[in-house]
C-alpha cells in the first residue's frame, strides 16, 4: 500500500502555553481505516486540528502523497484533498442540505446562485457513494444521522481522500453506527482513507485496520488492529489497567435525608425529561444515578438544586417541601452541588481561585458583615482548602483559568464540600481530569458519606458510578427503570441492559427495594 | 385637531415621509447585511457622520456632486473595512471597536472640517454641492401617487432600490449564501475554505457603503450643508429598525418607513404650535417602544413554539 | 507552580505595556496632528502637553474638569461590570443637570442642603431611568444598548423642552434658564477658580465605588453576573435584581456627576445639547479596566489632553475635537487582543519549552 500521509516531529504550544502535542509521527497509508485513541485531552484533537489546517504546528512538517504542504487554512487542507467530519457538525442549519453541500464551490449562472445544479451536484455525489439525503430540506429539519451523512458528502464533493471523523458516534444511535460502518468500509474498499478518532475500543476493533494511540500528546503506539485487544489499547491509553478499584467499606446508611415525590419536569423545548420520577437519599450514603446520556439522571440533579422548573411532584428536605425554591434558598438550606461542566456552571474563568471559593457564600455571616466582606476569613478559608485539596496553583489569587482542568475541578469540589452540607450533588465529577485529581476527588466522597452526609452521584463513567455508588438508581427514558439497594452485586454487564432499556423493573419492584 | 389631521393625512406629508425614511432606511440595510454577517456593527451613526461630512468637503472642492456623492459612498465602505479590520485583525470586541469608530465619527469629522477649511461646526461657508432631485416619467402625472413619489432627491430612489438589490444578493447570489453562512455558523464556513474574515469584511464594506450614502443624503439633500451630529440618532433608529425586521431588507425597509412617519409627524407638528423639543422625542421614543413591542412579541412567539413542540 | 506563577507575571506586564503604548501612541498621534494641521504647531504642542501646567489656573479648570468625568467612568465600572453595554451615561448627566436645575430654581433651601437634595434628586430620577435599558435587556431580551442610545436622545429633548417652556430666561437672548439661587450653588474649593466641592465628593466616591464594587457581596454579585451569568445563577445570585440594580446605580451616579456640574460651575443651566462626559466615563472604564481604582489616574490623563487641547485651541486656533479621535486610537490599541500579541505568543513559548525541559517526563503536564 502507498503512504498517503505522513507528520514528523510536531509540537503545538498554544497562546495560553499549553503543550498540546509533543513530537509526534505518524503516516497512514491509502485505503485503509486508521483509528486514533486517546484519553480526553490526550492531544487527538489538536492533531486532527493542525491536520486539517484549523490549527498549525509550532514545529515539525506534514506531507500528503510524499510532499511537503503547509497546512495554513481549512482551505489548504482541502486542496490537499484532505476532509474532515467534525464532532460538532459544521452545518449551516438555516439553509438547504444541497445549499450546504456546495458551500464553498457554489454553482453559478450569471450572478446568480444556481440552486437546481447544487441540488444535482448533490445527488450525483450521493448516489456514487450511496448516500442518499434529502437534498432539499433544510439543514435543522433533518436527523443526526442525515446530518452527517451530509458532512461526508460535502468531504467528498470537495475531493477527499483522507477523511479525518472526529468521535463520529457519540451522538449516533446503534442502527446509525452501523450504517456508518458501513458506509466507511465501503469508501475504503474504494480508495478513500480514513482516520477514525474514538475512544470506544470496541468499534475501532470493529472497524479499523490499524490503530495509534496517543496519550499526554505524544503518539505512544501504531498497531495493527488484529495485533492486539482492546485491553491492550486501553492500557496504553492510560498507561494501566483502566478498570480501578475504589476502596471503601461498606455503606450504613440511616435516615432519609431527600425525599423526591413524582416529579415532572420539561426540558427547553418542551421535551418530558423527568416522568414522575421519585426516590429517597438517606444519610452516609452514595445514592448514583446511572443512564445514557440525556434519560434523567443530569436532570433529576437539576431540579433537586432547583435549577430547573419542576412542573409537577415534590422534593422534600428533611420533610420540609422545597419544591421550586430560589437557588439561594436550596444553598442556604444546606444543597451543595458539583457542576456538570464547571467552566459553565462551576467557575468564572477571570475571578481568582479566592473570589470562585466565595461564590454562594458570600452571604454567609463567616464571610460578610452587615457591609463589607470579611476579606480576611475569606483568604484564610481559600488557603486553607487550596491546601487541603491540594491545588496546584501559585496561590489563592491566580485567575482560576489558568489552572488544569483537574485542579479547576478540585476548587469547584473544594467550595461546594466544605460548606458543611447535607445533601451533595454530584454530576460528572471527574470528567475531563486527570487520574490523579479523580481519585482524590472520590476519596473525598466516600469520606463524607462516612461523615453522614447524603450524596447523589451522576457519572458517564460506568467504572466511577459503580465503584463508588453504595446504591444506585438506573434511568430510562426520564423514569427509573430499576433500583439496585447493594451496588457490589451489580455487573457492568447487567447494568448496561438497564441502561439501554433491554430490561426494566417494574414500578412495584423498585418501591419495593426503596422502601424495604 | 382637524388641523393636525389636515397636516398628516396631506401630499406634502407623505412626500416627507419618503424623504425622511430615506437615511433611516439606509441605516437599516447597513444594519441587516451586518447582522446576516454575524457582526453586531453599531457605526452607522459614526459612518453616516464622515460620509456627510466627506461629501460636503469634496462636492464644494470639485464643483461636483456626484463626486462628492461617489467619495462620501466609498468612505463609508472604506470606513467599513475599518471595523472589519479592528475587530477581525486586532481582535477588538465589536461593540467596543463600534463605540471607537463612532468616536471618531463624531470628534474626528468636526476637527477635520477645521483643518481643512478653517471653519466651526457648521459647514454653511462652503458652498457645497446638493444631489438632484428626479421627476419620475409617466408616475409624475398620477394624481397623488405622482406627487408624492415622483420629484424625491435621487438617493431616495437609490435607497429604496437598495432594499431590493440587498434582498437578491443575500437570497440569490453565491455571496449572499456565504454572508448567510459565515453569520450563522462561521467555523462551517471556514471548514470548507470560506475565508471568514473575507466575507464579513465583504459584507461590512456593503454596510459601510449604504451608511455612507444615508450620510450622504443627510448633507447633500436632506439639508446642504454639514453641521456637528448632524445625523441625530438615526443611525440607531436604523439598528433598532432592523432588529424588528428580524433582518429582513424589505421587512426592514418596511419598519423604516414607520419611523419615516414618526419623523414626519414630527416634523409636521413643529410647523403648529407645539413644542419643538417636545416634538422631536417623537421618534425616539416611537423606536424604544416599538423595539420593546417588537422584543416582547418575538419572546411570545418562542415561547408559543416551544409550547406547540411540546 | 512555576509555570502559573510566571505566566500570570507575564500577563500583568503584557497589560501594563499594552495599556502604556497605546497611550503613548494616542499622544505621538495627537503630536502628528498638530504638526500637520497647525499653523504654529511648536507653540500649539507647547500648550497642549504643558499648557495645564504652566498656570495655577489653568491647573484648577484642569481639576474642574477632572470632576465630572470621574463620576462618570464610575458608573461605566459599575454598569460594564454587570457586563451590560449600557450607554446611557451620556443622557443621564445632561438629564442629571436638568433636574438638579429644575430643583434648584424651583425649590428654596438653605445653602448646602439646598444643592445635596438637587443632586439627590438628580441621582433618584436618573437612577429609575438607567433602570430601563436593564429591564429591556432582561426581561424582553431588546438590545440595552440601541435602548440606551434612543433614550439619550429623548432625555436630552426632554430636557431641553422642561428648561425652554418652565424655566427659561425670557430675558436672555439664547435659550438658558433662570439663574441659580446662590443657596442652590455647589462651594466653590478653592478660591478664584471652579473647582467645586464636587471634587471632594469625586474623590469620596471612588473610594466609595471602589469599595462597594470589590470589598461589598453587593459589588461581589455585579463581577460575578458580568464573568459568568450562569455561574451567578448557580451561585444563587438573583441576576434580575442586580442587573437593574446596578443600572439603576450607574445612571444615578452619571445623573449626580451632571447635577454637580451644573450647580458646581455654571449660573444657570446653558446646555444646547448632549455634553460628551458620558462617552468619557466609556473611555476611562475601558482606560481603567473596570476598575474604580484607576478611573482618577485615567480620568487625569483625559483632562489634560482636554484642557491641553483647548488652551491650544484658545491660543493658536486649533480644533480640540481631534481629542476623540485620540481617544478612540487610544481605545483600539488598549483593547486589541492581536496588539503585541506575536511578541506574547513567542515569550510564551519560551517560557513553556523551558518549563517542558526542566519538568523532564516525570509527573507530565495536565492539559486544562
Amino acid at each position: 500500500m502507498d503512504e498517503i500521509l505522513r507528520a514528523e516531529h510536531i509540537v503545538k504550544i498554544y497562546d495560553n502555553g499549553v503543550m498540546a502535542n509533543k513530537d509526534i509521527n505518524f503516516a497512514a497509508q491509502k485505503g485503509e481505516i486508521h483509528a486514533i485513541c486517546g484519553e480526553n485531552g490526550a492531544g487527538k484533537s489538536t492533531f486532527m486540528k493542525m491536520l486539517y489546517g484549523i490549527e498549525q504546528p509550532s514545529e515539525g512538517a506534514i506531507y500528503v502523497k510524499g510532499k511537503e504542504v503547509h497546512l495554513t487554512s481549512s482551505a489548504k487542507a482541502i486542496e490537499c484533498s484532505i476532509g474532515m467530519v467534525h464532532q460538532h457538525f459544521m452545518l449551516v442549519p438555516s439553509l438547504t442540505v444541497a445549499e450546504n453541500v456546495v458551500l464553498g464551490v457554489e454553482p453559478q449562472k450569471g450572478i446568480r446562485f444556481d440552486k437546481k445544479e447544487a441540488v444535482r451536484i448533490t445527488e450525483e455525489i450521493a448516489e456514487k457513494y450511496n448516500l442518499p439525503v434529502p437534498t432539499n430540506e433544510k439543514v435543522e429539519d433533518i436527523s443526526v444521522g442525515m446530518k452527517q451523512r451530509v458532512e461526508i458528502i460535502k468531504a467528498l464533493l470537495k475531493g477527499a481522500e483522507i477523511l479525518i471523523l472526529d468521535e463520529p458516534t457519540t451522538v449516533l444511535t446503534p442502527q446509525e453506527t452501523d450504517e456508518l460502518f458501513e458506509e466507511l468500509k465501503h469508501l475504503r474498499d474504494e480508495g478513500h482513507t480514513i482516520l477514525f478518532i474514538s475512544h470506544k475500543l470496541y468499534e475501532v476493533k470493529k472497524l479499523c485496520d490499524r490503530v495509534s494511540i496517543m496519550k499526554n500528546g505524544r503518539m505512544v503506539a501504531t498497531e495493527n488492529i488484529s495485533d492486539v485487544t482492546e485491553t491492550d489499547i486501553s492500557r496504553l491509553m492510560v498507561g494501566r489497567d483502566v478498570v480501578e478499584v475504589i476502596e471503601k467499606t461498606k455503606a450504613d446508611p440511616k435516615e432519609t435525608v431527600l425525599k423526591v415525590e413524582n416529579i415532572t419536569c420539561k426540558n427547553s423545548v418542551g421535551r418530558k425529561v423527568l416522568d414522575k420520577v421519585s426516590m429517597r437519599v438517606r444519610s452516609g450514603e452514595i445514592f448514583g444515578v446511572a443512564g445514557v446520556e440525556g434519560n434523567g439522571q443530569h436532570e433529576v440533579l437539576e431540579a433537586i438544586a432547583s435549577m430547573c422548573h419542576v412542573e409537577s411532584g415534590s422534593i422534600s428536605l428533611y420533610d420540609k417541601d422545597i419544591t421550586n425554591q430560589s437557588i439561594r434558598k436550596i444553598r442556604d438550606m444546606g444543597i451543595t452541588h458539583i457542576p456538570e461542566d464547571r467552566m459553565v456552571h462551576g467557575t468564572a474563568k477571570k475571578f481568582s481561585i479566592m473570589n470562585n471559593i466565595l461564590a454562594g457564600r458570600h452571604r454567609a455571616k463567616k464571610f460578610t458583615g452587615k457591609v463589607l466582606l470579611n476579606e480576611r476569613a475569606i483568604a484564610e478559608e481559600a488557603e486553607y482548602l487550596i491546601k487541603e485539596y491540594r491545588v496546584k496553583c501559585s496561590g489563592k489569587n491566580q485567575e482560576i483559568g489558568m489552572l488544569s482542568g483537574g485542579n479547576i475541578q478540585k476548587v469547584v469540589v473544594a467550595r461546594e464540600f466544605s460548606q458543611d452540607p447535607k445533601v451533595i450533588l454530584v454530576d460528572q465529577p471527574s470528567r475531563g481530569i486527570d487520574i490523579g485529581a479523580a481519585t482524590f476527588i472520590r476519596e473525598k466522597l466516600v469520606q463524607l458519606r462516612d461523615e453522614g452526609k447524603a450524596i447523589i452521584l451522576n457519572s458517564a463513567d460506568l467504572n466511577e458510578v459503580l465503584g463508588l455508588s453504595d446504591s444506585l438508581a438506573v434511568f430510562y427514558n426520564g423514569k427509573i427503570a430499576a433500583y439496585f439497594e447493594d451496588t457490589s452485586l451489580l455487573t457492568e454487564e447487567e447494568l448496561g441492559l438497564y441502561m439501554l432499556g433491554v430490561k426494566k423493573m417494574d414500578t412495584a419492584e423498585i418501591e419495593r427495594r426503596m422502601y424495604a | 385637531m382637524d388641523n393636525i389631521f389636515d397636516l398628516i393625512f396631506s401630499v406634502p406629508f407623505m412626500f416627507s415621509v419618503l424623504r425622511l425614511t430615506t437615511p433611516i432606511l439606509l441605516a437599516t440595510l447597513s444594519s441587516v447585511i451586518s447582522e446576516r454577517a454575524g457582526v453586531g456593527n453599531i457605526t452607522m451613526e459614526g459612518t453616516m457622520l464622515i460620509s456627510a461630512f466627506v461629501g460636503v468637503v469634496v462636492s464644494a472642492w470639485t464643483g461636483s456632486a456626484w463626486i462628492g456623492f461617489l467619495l462620501a459612498v466609498l468612505a463609508g465602505g472604506a470606513t467599513g473595512y475599518l471595523l472589519s479590520y479592528i475587530i477581525f485583525k486586532m481582535e477588538v470586541n465589536e461593540i467596543l471597536a463600534g463605540l471607537s469608530i463612532n468616536l471618531i465619527g463624531s470628534g474626528g469629522t468636526v476637527f477635520l472640517l477645521y483643518a481643512l477649511t478653517g471653519v466651526r461646526g457648521i459647514s454653511s461657508s462652503l458652498s457645497s454641492k446638493v444631489m438632484p432631485a428626479v421627476d419620475i416619467p409617466m408616475v409624475k402625472d398620477i394624481p397623488v401617487i405622482g406627487e408624492v413619489v415622483s420629484g424625491q432627491n435621487v438617493v431616495t430612489y437609490l435607497a429604496f432600490i437598495s432594499a431590493f438589490v440587498i434582498w437578491f444578493l443575500l437570497f440569490r447570489t453565491k455571496l449572499g449564501l456565504r454572508i448567510r453562512a459565515v453569520g450563522e455558523n462561521p467555523d462551517a464556513a471556514k471548514s470548507v475554505g470560506i475565508s471568514v474574515f473575507r466575507t464579513k469584511s465583504i459584507a461590512l464594506v456593503i454596510a459601510g457603503v449604504l451608511s455612507g450614502m444615508g450620510g450622504a443624503y443627510m448633507s447633500m439633500g436632506y439639508v446642504s450643508w454639514f453641521v456637528k451630529n448632524i445625523t441625530a440618532g438615526r443611525g440607531w433608529i436604523g439598528i433598532a429598525a432592523a432588529a424588528m425586521s428580524g433582518q429582513h431588507p424589505i421587512l426592514g425597509m418596511l419598519s423604516a418607513l414607520l419611523f419615516g412617519i414618526a419623523d414626519s409627524v414630527s416634523n409636521t407638528l413643529q410647523t403648529i404650535n407645539l413644542p419643538s423639543q417636545l416634538v422631536l422625542m417623537i421618534p425616539y421614543v416611537v423606536t424604544l417602544i416599538a423595539m420593546c413591542l417588537y422584543a416582547w412579541y418575538a419572546l411570545k412567539k418562542k415561547q408559543n413554539e416551544k409550547a406547540s413542540k411540546a | 507552580m512555576r509555570k502559573n506563577m510566571t505566566q500570570e507575571k507575564l500577563n500583568r506586564e503584557f497589560t501594563v505595556l499594552r495599556t502604556g503604548l497605546a497611550v503613548t501612541i494616542g499622544v505621538i498621534l495627537s503630536i502628528l496632528i498638530i504638526l500637520f494641521v497647525s499653523d504654529d504647531p511648536l507653540l500649539s504642542i507647547r500648550y497642549l502637553v504643558l499648557g495645564p501646567v504652566m498656570s495655577f489656573n489653568n491647573f484648577c479648570s484642569l481639576l474642574t474638569m477632572w470632576i465630572p468625568i470621574v463620576i462618570t467612568g464610575l458608573a461605566v465600572c459599575v454598569m460594564f461590570s454587570a457586563n451590560q453595554f449600557n450607554l446611557f451615561g451620556e443622557g443621564a448627566f445632561f438629564f442629571g443637570g436638568v433636574v438638579a436645575a429644575v430643583v434648584a430654581l424651583s425649590t428654596n433651601m438653605p445653602a448646602g442642603i439646598h444643592p445635596t437634595v438637587c443632586v439627590a434628586a438628580a441621582a433618584v430620577v436618573c437612577g429609575f431611568i438607567g433602570a430601563v435599558p436593564a429591564l429591556m435587556r432582561y426581561k424582553l431580551g431588546a438590545s440595552e444598548m440601541v435602548g440606551s442610545m434612543l433614550l439619550n436622545y429623548a432625555c436630552m429633548n426632554l430636557g431641553l423642552f422642561i428648561i425652554s417652556y418652565y424655566f427659561r430666561d425670557a430675558s436672555a437672548g439664547s435659550v438658558v434658564s433662570g439663574k441659580f439661587p446662590k443657596t442652590a450653588r455647589i462651594m466653590t474649593l478653592i478660591p478664584g477658580s471652579d473647582v467645586h466641592m464636587g471634587f471632594i465628593a469625586a474623590i469620596l466616591l471612588v473610594i466609595l465605588i471602589y469599595w462597594f464594587m470589590y470589598k461589598t457581596r453587593w459589588g461581589y454579585e455585579i463581577r460575578l453576573v458580568g464573568q459568568n451569568d450562569k455561574f451567578a445563577k448557580y451561585a444563587g445570585v438573583n441576576i434580575g435584581f442586580v442587573l437593574i440594580a446596578s443600572q439603576m446605580l450607574g445612571g444615578a451616579l452619571s445623573g449626580a456627576a451632571g447635577a454637580m456640574e451644573i450647580l458646581g460651575v455654571y449660573r444657570r443651566f446653558s446646555w444646547t445639547g448632549l455634553t460628551n462626559h458620558g462617552w468619557d466615563g466609556v473611555t476611562l472604564g475601558i482606560l481603567a479596566g473596570r476598575n474604580p481604582k484607576y478611573i482618577p489616574l485615567a480620568a487625569l490623563f483625559l483632562a489634560y489632553l482636554r484642557k491641553g487641547a483647548d488652551l491650544m485651541s484658545m491660543k493658536t486656533g486649533m480644533q480640540t475635537d481631534f481629542v476623540s479621535v485620540i481617544q478612540a486610537v487610544i481605545l483600539v490599541f488598549i483593547l486589541a487582543e492581536r496588539f503585541l500579541a506575536k511578541y506574547k505568543q513567542k515569550r510564551t513559548c519560551e517560557l513553556s519549552r523551558q518549563l517542558e525541559a526542566d519538568r523532564g517526563e516525570k509527573g507530565g503536564i495536565s492539559l486544562g
